[in-house]
């Protein structure tokens, strides 16, 4: 035992040292901070945008081959299809204002300035011209989402410093200063119309277009079967050692993902078939990945367990388990630190992913193009993702399967100690009892 | 007594404080937030127990809970998996001290 414990603190010292400190700074940078709470309060627009784009598609006989899966909604689409046009698919301007505001949160200025700001900057970053009335709003979609997130940022940076400057307009003698700032207030405004309306309008700059161009060979670099493993066994790893481990990755890889399905999402409107569409790493893939295989396919096994706690765990972790909450496994087993548990835990979740993510690369299975809340039960999530396509649900089944084979010999070995530990329990309960018997003798 | 949990989302917690409120006295106030809203609300508490996968970002908590003078801890990891109310209760008290 001594040996294991002092190979488990080596492993602990590594991962926090050299993954999760480096990592867990990257998050917690202000910008990555920003970034990711903006996400977080345009998810509720893009998540029922998906769903009305979804009611939209099972009217329509794109999925599934033949007719629409849901012929009743047929004389719908059109008017859900708008309800979709106006929030996931113009995601970005709904972003703008999130980032804008959370940044201004972080360093206590007003909100509701920076949102006027945030907004403001991106509609005039993509807009060059009002014709009859409308404006083009084909940028504000996924495309448009990093120059939302560049803009917003900026330009509530620039109030913030003209606020530290103290930037304010000195009236002439005998006018009172509080004319001058009514007018001070509109400086960085002033500055940040004058900038985002010089490049779009007057110079003639798209920064949407240039930053789209910029960001495809990223994207393409990152959206394959290797990095996409990689970050599950990452994952994975810091979960072993006791750490939130989504919750480090996630900072980084949420503005890729959310370009992702909102592409995917376009080209699905737009005709494509769901297993051509352009991305595979949304969401919703690590969902129907992750806890699948390393908690369900653990929980498979303790509910068969001898060992009696194992048994009553299992009850008691499974409710929360089904809709991805997995921690009181995690924690309570404890799947954390144990030597038996770990190895499986990181491998199935790691294959499962390989598995998943190739099913989809090779088009065999369809892509999702919606994001749906992070709890939804996986296989549901993977059924309306894909907008129906019961190999997504397979895939699922897979996972579990997967996990529930690579699970096998190791949790016979940790349930094989577990007994032990038990018997010998018993044994030291009888002695003392005998002991105590023989005293009163 | 009043306790603060943090958490990453608050969901898995909030299953240990429905727990924890068991053993909990009627006017002790236990509540459990996301890291995000930890400023918003800390100076309603007296005790503030945090969520074991977040231990990494202990620095970062203990900067603002000694800012605001209040005592900090990592809840005990079994504890928290096992959803152990009544433990996670004993030690919140035996930080108030």
């Amino acid at each position: 035992m001594e040996k294991k414990t002092s190979f488990n603190d080596k492993i602990i010292a590594f991962v926090m040292d050299k993954l999760a400190g480096p990592m867990g700074k990257i998050g917690d940078n202000v910008i990555m901070t920003s970034i990711r709470d903006g996400l977080i309060g345009a998810t509720p627009v893009i998540i029922i945008g998906s769903i009305f784009l979804l009611l939209a598609v099972v009217g329509q006989p794109w999925i599934g081959k033949g007719g629409p899966l849901l012929p009743f909604l047929t004389p719908f689409s059109d008017k859900f299809l708008v309800a979709y046009s106006l929030t996931m698919s113009i995601l970005s301007l709904y972003v703008a204002i999130g980032i804008a505001m959370s940044y201004a949160k972080h360093y206590k200025l007003d909100q509701m300035t920076a949102a006027m700001m945030g907004v403001m900057s991106f509609i005039l970053i993509t807009t060059n011209e009002v014709k009859d009335g409308a404006i083009a709003v084909g940028s504000w979609g996924a495309e448009g989402l990093f120059a939302a997130i560049s803009v917003s940022l900026l330009s509530v940076w620039i109030y913030r410093i003209c606020k530290e400057k103290n930037l304010i307009i000195k009236m002439p003698p005998g006018v009172p200063q509080g004319v001058g700032n009514a007018f001070s207030a509109l400086i960085p405004f002033a500055i940040v119309i004058i900038i985002a309306w010089g490049i779009r309008t007057v110079i003639g700059f798209n920064l949407v277009a240039f930053l789209s161009e910029v960001m495809k060979p990223l994207f393409a670099v990152t959206d394959n079967i290797g990095v996409f493993a990689g970050r599950i066994f990452t994952g994975m790893l810091f979960w072993s050692v006791g750490l939130h481990g989504d919750n480090m990755i996630i900072p980084i890889i949420t503005p890729l993902q959310t370009a992702w399905v909102a592409e995917n999402a376009k080209a699905l409107a737009s005709g494509v078939s769901p297993y051509d569409l352009p991305y595979v790493w949304t969401m919703g893939v690590e969902r129907m990945v992750l806890w699948t295989s390393s908690a369900w396919g653990l929980l498979f096994w303790m509910f068969r367990s001898k060992v009696k706690y194992i048994k009553a765990l299992a009850a008691a972790c499974t409710p929360a388990a089904i809709f991805t909450i997995i921690e009181p496994l995690v924690f309570g087993l404890p799947i954390v630190m144990s030597p038996f548990l770990i190895i499986p835990f990181i491998l199935s979740a790691t294959i499962a992913g390989i598995v998943t993510y190739g099913a989809m690369a090779l088009h065999l299975c369809a892509r999702l193009f919606i994001d749906l809340p992070w709890a939804t039960p996986p296989p549901l999530y993977a059924y309306l993702g894909t907008g129906g396509d019961w190999k997504a649900v397979l895939l699922v089944v897979i996972n579990f399967l997967i996990g529930v084979i690579i699970y096998y010999p190791f949790f016979k070995a940790f349930e094989k100690s577990e007994l032990e530990k038990e018997s010998q329990k018993e044994l030291e309960l009888t002695a003392a009892q005998t002991k105590v018997g023989q005293v009163q003798l | 007594m009043n306790v603060l949990l943090v958490c990453a989302a608050g969901m898995s917690t909030s299953l240990l404080v429905m727990d924890m409120k068991k053993y909990a006295g009627e006017d002790a106030v236990i509540k459990a937030v996301a890291f995000s809203e930890l400023e918003d609300v800390i100076k309603d508490f007296d005790v503030i127990l945090v969520g074991p996968q977040l231990r990494y970002k202990l620095n970062v908590i203990k900067a603002i809970t000694d800012a605001h003078k209040k005592p900090v801890n990592v809840i005990d990891s079994l504890a928290y998996g096992r959803m152990d109310g009544q433990k996670v209760l004993e030690s919140a008290k035996a930080l108030f001290k």
